[in-house]
């Protein structure tokens, strides 16, 4: 063949392949191309060209393999996601920036009460059925999400039911972003919590929390009402001696005869083991109403509980009860907290009187007195205002100082004198007790490691500190104390730390490690208070204690009376067996001291020696004692 | 098979006892004598077995014997029509690594829509680590001596010595595993020069 004529057919073979190609179009691979050429170059064109189509159905067979696989995962992962979602009975939500659209799964609807909507919708139908209360702190959650300040999101929130009532949900969520960091969408689900929120499980009754939400639904509504707090003291006791069922059994009964004796439309709570608290409306906004209405249920309650209840193998009991009532109109301008804070102080009044305790005007003195006192000891404890005085400890029969105790006192300028009787159970009942006891702690140690550098250079002695269960049972707290020496650079010799009975019970283990820990840091451990509360012995025996400080019940007029001569001795014999050293509080006269010195040597500790002080009369009273005690040593050392 | 196959066979015969060699193996295998084989065409395995063993009948050589002559006439003809894969290996790890994939493609290529439905690949190579292929062979024809001789002659070509060992994994499977001495490979342009 000529060149013309290979050059020819060449190009017939071109146009021949490029004619099959065209096929190619609409996407048909699955093609074989053949030409109708006896010429190598022809057929290696054809052959490369059909090579060239099986690797592209081999590209794209293997693509639809890979797309079929993740479609196969995609549908799997969905069909989990729908499982979990569906078993968590949760509602679902989808934010998508782009258009401000927001999707909600049927069952974020079912949970509110409507029907699913078949247009899209903006935040705003969700943030406008949001409690006004709750609103803006969603809001912040989402925008500390968007901005990247979190992680996810977290709120819980009141949201509008088609009822018309709120329910509590719980909202979860997490925000996708582009390449840029920017939120694209953000997407989560929401739970109904409002049963774990406002519901008593172990009564089935509403819950403090659900009785306040109530009582800001009457002041938002300028509505009139009372609130009752009704305490059953004995049911803690009753607990240590009955059985669970009966005792569940009791609280049931307890709880049945409050709902059956006020008023139907009335909300009853459980606020705690053993207070129950009803809420009633007056029905029209006097008063005057309110408050005959309260009178009548609150003694009609009373009454009815004069009624006994039948236990199982204990036969009938009549179950005292204490009742503290307050009417709204009592308290103006005021939240929901102050209104249940004084409905506690009535009820605190009437247990110790006995019967039903209407909060009135002196109550609403002492509550306002009570704020003011917390409010010192905060601000005391920050600055300076709480701070220790001293009671020196003397050895009964040298007389000789070797050590104090701390005691808290409180500067209040404004309040008048403020007893630590006074100020101790509002900082105990304000949770401020761990903060009040590291800080007279601290200012403790400093004292200490002042008197062992200055005026006590080389003399042996302590100061005591009292630790509250609150203290001692916080975690970490033999570490802070730890820390707290090694910052001052004092000797665990020098502290003392004094606990009371009151510490074990319920935490035994917990408080025995860490007074062991304590303990293993060289600091010395005293029993407050020896024998006013359960005195077991067996905490002697299993707990790490060193000393003993026998009540001043039992030191005062102890040369009187027998009896408590009696007692006192045992006490030190046993401290003696069992190698503690004792210290008797509350001396106040000469003839105690001789009495107690007469029975064995001990410390000493009362107003005999000395009260607390400050202290700037610290000083002169420490040098006093030392000037003494080196005129009565000098002949002996000649 | 791929006609280039039977071409190669037919040429190779052509060259060393011209059209009366050529027309006794035909005969002898049972093949038109007329019979003109294109490399963009498909045809039966069978056929290629035929025309091997009466080669091998009318020439008196051994199997290993003809399979080396056919390697190297193969792989001559190879790089004459298709240079560029060879350009494209730099060793002849990579390019027996990309043989299979050449093989399978190409085979597959050729056959027509409903002969694909149950195309098998017959070879499928496997990188165990740098110097040791493992390759597997599936096929009736039992061609693992013409294998044998196309993975040393591959290695010649770029200077460098294979070692092939082939077990037989299963009825009409075999396994080679081609280990080489390093260091590995050569670039392009050192091997082109007999080709060109």
């Amino acid at each position: 063949m000529s060149y013309a004529g290979q050059d020819n057919e060449l190009q017939s073979v071109i146009a021949s392949i490029a004619d099959q190609l065209c096929d190619t179009v609409d996407n048909r691979f699955d093609m074989h191309v053949t030409v109708d050429s006896d010429d190598v170059q022809g057929q290696k064109l054809s052959l490369l060209v059909n090579f060239l189509l099986e690797n592209v159905r081999r590209n794209m067979s293997q693509l639809e393999h890979l797309n079929n696989q993740l479609e196969d995962k995609v549908n799997e992962r969905t069909e989990l996601l729908d499982l979990v979602i569906s078993g968590s009975d949760d509602g679902v939500w989808i934010w998508f920036f782009n258009d401000n659209r927001v999707e909600f799964s049927a069952k974020w609807h079912s949970m509110l009460g409507e029907a699913p909507a078949n247009t899209p919708q903006d935040l705003n139908h969700w943030l406008q059925r949001v409690h006004p209360r709750d609103r803006a702190d969603l809001q912040a959650a989402i925008k500390a999400l968007l901005q990247g300040r979190e992680n996810n999101l977290t709120a819980e929130y009141r949201i509008l039911h088609a009822s018309g009532g709120y329910r509590w949900m719980l909202c979860r969520g997490a925000c996708q972003r582009n390449a840029q960091g920017e939120p694209t969408l953000l997407a989560g689900t929401q739970t109904d919590i409002t049963n774990m929120r406002l519901v008593d499980s172990r009564s089935g009754l509403p819950n403090e929390h659900y009785l306040r939400e109530r009582i800001e639904d009457a002041m938002d509504k300028d509505r009139g009402f009372y609130l009752l707090l009704i305490a059953f003291n004995q049911l803690d006791s009753l607990s240590d001696s009955l059985d669970h069922t009966s005792i569940s059994r009791l609280q049931d009964d307890v709880a049945r005869r409050i709902v059956t004796t006020v008023d139907v439309s009335s909300v009853v709570a459980k606020i705690s083991g053993n207070t129950y608290a009803v809420l009633g409306h007056s029905d029209a906004s006097s008063g005057d109403l309110s408050l005959n209405k309260m009178r009548e249920e609150s003694s009609a309650i009373l009454q009815s509980f004069e009624v006994p209840f039948r236990i199982k193998s204990h036969g009938d009991h009549v179950m005292n009860i204490a009742i503290g009532a307050l009417e709204s109109s009592e308290m103006n301008n005021v939240g929901a907290e102050e209104i249940i804070n004084g409905a506690w102080s009535a009820l605190r009044h009437s247990k110790k009187h006995g019967g039903i305790c209407f909060y009135d005007q002196q109550h609403r003195d002492v509550s306002a007195r009570r704020v003011l006192i917390e409010q010192k000891i905060r601000t005391g404890i920050r600055d300076g205002g709480v701070r220790p005085w001293f009671q020196p400890i003397f050895s009964g029969r040298t007389e000789h100082l070797i050590g104090f105790e701390a005691l808290a006192r409180m500067d209040c300028p404004g309040v008048g004198e403020v007893s630590p009787a006074e100020f101790i159970p509002v900082a105990e009942q304000s949770g401020l007790m761990n903060a009040l006891g590291e800080c007279i702690l601290e200012q403790s140690i400093q004292m200490a490691k002042q008197l062992c550098e200055g005026i006590l250079v080389g003399e042996a002695f302590y100061i005591g500190v009292n630790v509250s269960a609150v203290q001692l049972l916080n975690n970490g707290f033999v570490e802070r104390v730890i820390e707290l020496l090694r910052r001052h650079q004092l000797d665990a010799k020098y502290l003392r730390l004094e606990v009371t009975e009151s510490v074990f019970v319920g935490n035994l283990d917990k408080a025995r490690s860490v007074l062991c820990g304590l303990r293993k840091a060289g600091i010395k451990i005293a029993l407050d208070d020896f024998g006013t509360g359960y005195s077991s012995l067996s905490y002697l025996r299993h707990l790490p204690i060193d000393v003993l400080k026998i009540d001043r019940s039992f030191i005062t007029d102890l040369e009187q009376q027998d009896s408590k001569a009696a007692i006192v001795k045992t006490i030190v014999s046993l401290a003696a067996l069992l190698e503690l050293d004792v210290v008797a509080e509350g001396v106040e006269s000469k003839d105690e001291l001789t009495a107690l010195n007469a029975i064995s040597a001990m410390s000493i500790q009362g107003f005999y020696f000395s009260r607390a002080l400050p202290e700037k009369t610290l000083m002169p009273l420490i040098e006093q004692n030392l000037k003494r005690r080196r005129v009565v040593t000098l002949p002996a050392r000649y | 098979m791929i006609g280039i196959i039977q071409k190669v066979l037919i040429d190779l015969l052509h060259d060393t006892g011209g059209d009366e060699l050529v027309a006794n193996v035909l005969s002898e295998a049972g093949v038109p004598v007329d019979v003109t084989y294109r490399i963009d065409q498909n045809y039966s395995d069978d056929e290629f077995n035929r025309l091997l063993s009466a080669s091998a009948v009318i020439t008196g050589l051994s199997v290993g014997e003809l399979s080396a002559l056919y390697a190297k006439a193969f792989l001559d003809r190879a790089k004459v029509l298709f240079p560029r894969f060879f350009e494209m290996s730099s060793s002849s790890e990579e390019f027996l690594m990309r043989q299979a994939t050449i093989h399978a493609v190409m085979a597959s290529g050729l056959k027509t829509q409903d002969e694909r439905k149950a195309v098998t690949d017959k070879f499928s190579a496997e990188r165990i680590r740098p110097g040791f292929v493992r390759v597997t062979y599936r096929s009736a024809n039992k061609l693992k001596d013409l294998y044998i001789a196309l993975a040393h002659e591959v290695a010649a070509i770029y200077d460098e010595k294979i070692q092939v060992q082939c077990d037989e994994t299963g009825e009409n499977e075999y396994c080679f595993e081609l280990k080489w001495q390093a260091p590995f490979g050569l670039k392009p342009s050192d091997h082109l020069a007999d080709a060109s």
